[in-house]
């Protein structure tokens, strides 16, 4: 069925928007940081991309999944939706996981002493 | 590019530019560090061990992923061009996109971070470095979330925090960056 990729990209940038905002790990952190860090990863991430595809190891496959629309020959508009949600998990995770690795190293480091 | 080492070689380069990304954020931070009158490698360490415990996950979350997007068919690759070692339906070269991914972003964030405006290493920077944009939202109560900071959109103040309170011992929003250490907050 064409769309359900997108719309499985689509759920789960709006769960990460909402693990975002309720634990304030990226942009609720700081929001244009965010913005350009988000920016400057996915463009990174479309290079190797077009340069995977223009070297013909990766395309698209024989699926009726995609809306059919093309960035690129062979870069469908779901690789963007793709590549947000890579950064955007990323980034969550380390905000997430930053803090708690902190306070245990810190807390070791107190108990040592 | 041909033969079977094509999708390795492919990542080679761009894991070129994530160390050299890497490498100018580390000497950033210590920078900024040493300017606040910490020690250089004051926050390295977590900021290391942070990207192993995340860069564990974001693999566990690629690996599944990914071997449902190449099962469904909508990425397919060139056998000719790959290793053909695999984990799952996909190739293992597919993991670099994560390797370099939770490397390369953590370090733009570091580097974009503008303590005093200007440029990162002039000597006057505030302890904990809340940003110019992150304003008064960074560190503080818990509500604000309608604040200057929504600009993602509505999801913001909706239902999840109704839901379970991470009472535990985490809370990880009241602190900042592994690398930028901070002051104990309690």
């Amino acid at each position: 069925m064409p769309g359900l990729y997108l719309a499985g990209l689509v759920v789960s940038l709006v769960g990460m928007t909402v693990l975002d905002a309720r634990f304030r790990l990226f942009f609720w952190r700081a929001p244009w940081r965010a913005a350009v860090v988000m920016v400057v990863g996915v463009a990174f991430f479309l290079v190797w991309d077009a340069l995977g595809v223009a070297a013909g190891i990766f395309f698209i496959g024989p699926q009726r999944l995609l809306i059919g629309v093309l960035l690129a020959p062979d870069v469908p508009l779901e690789e963007l939706f793709f590549l947000l949600l890579l950064c955007y998990t990323t980034m969550n995770l380390t905000g997430f996981v930053g803090p708690v690795v902190s306070r245990r190293l810190r807390d070791a480091e107190r108990s040592r002493s | 590019m041909t033969g079977a080492g094509a999708y390795a070689l492919l990542a080679l380069p761009f894991f070129v530019v994530v160390a050299v990304v890497a490498v100018v954020a580390g000497v950033v931070a210590a920078r900024r560090a040493r300017a606040a009158g910490r020690p250089a490698s004051t926050g390295r360490r977590p900021a290391l061990v942070t990207a192993m415990v995340a860069g564990i996950v974001l693999l566990v979350m690629t690996i599944v992923f990914d071997n449902v997007i190449v099962t469904l068919r909508i990425v397919a690759y060139d056998p000719a061009l790959i290793s053909g070692a695999k984990i799952g339906a996909i190739p293992i070269e597919d993991l670099a996109y994560a390797m370099a991914a939770i490397v390369l972003l953590p370090s733009l964030w570091v580097l974009f971070d503008r303590p005093t405006g200007p440029m990162a290493e002039t000597g006057s920077m505030p302890e904990t470095g809340p940003t110019p944009e992150t304003g008064p939202t960074s560190e503080t109560g818990p509500t604000s979330e309608t604040g200057p900071t929504s600009e993602t959109g509505p999801t913001s103040e909706t239902g999840p925090t109704s839901e379970t309170r991470p009472t535990s011992e985490t809370g990880p929003t009241s602190e900042t960056r592994p690398s930028q250490e901070e002051e104990p907050t309690r």
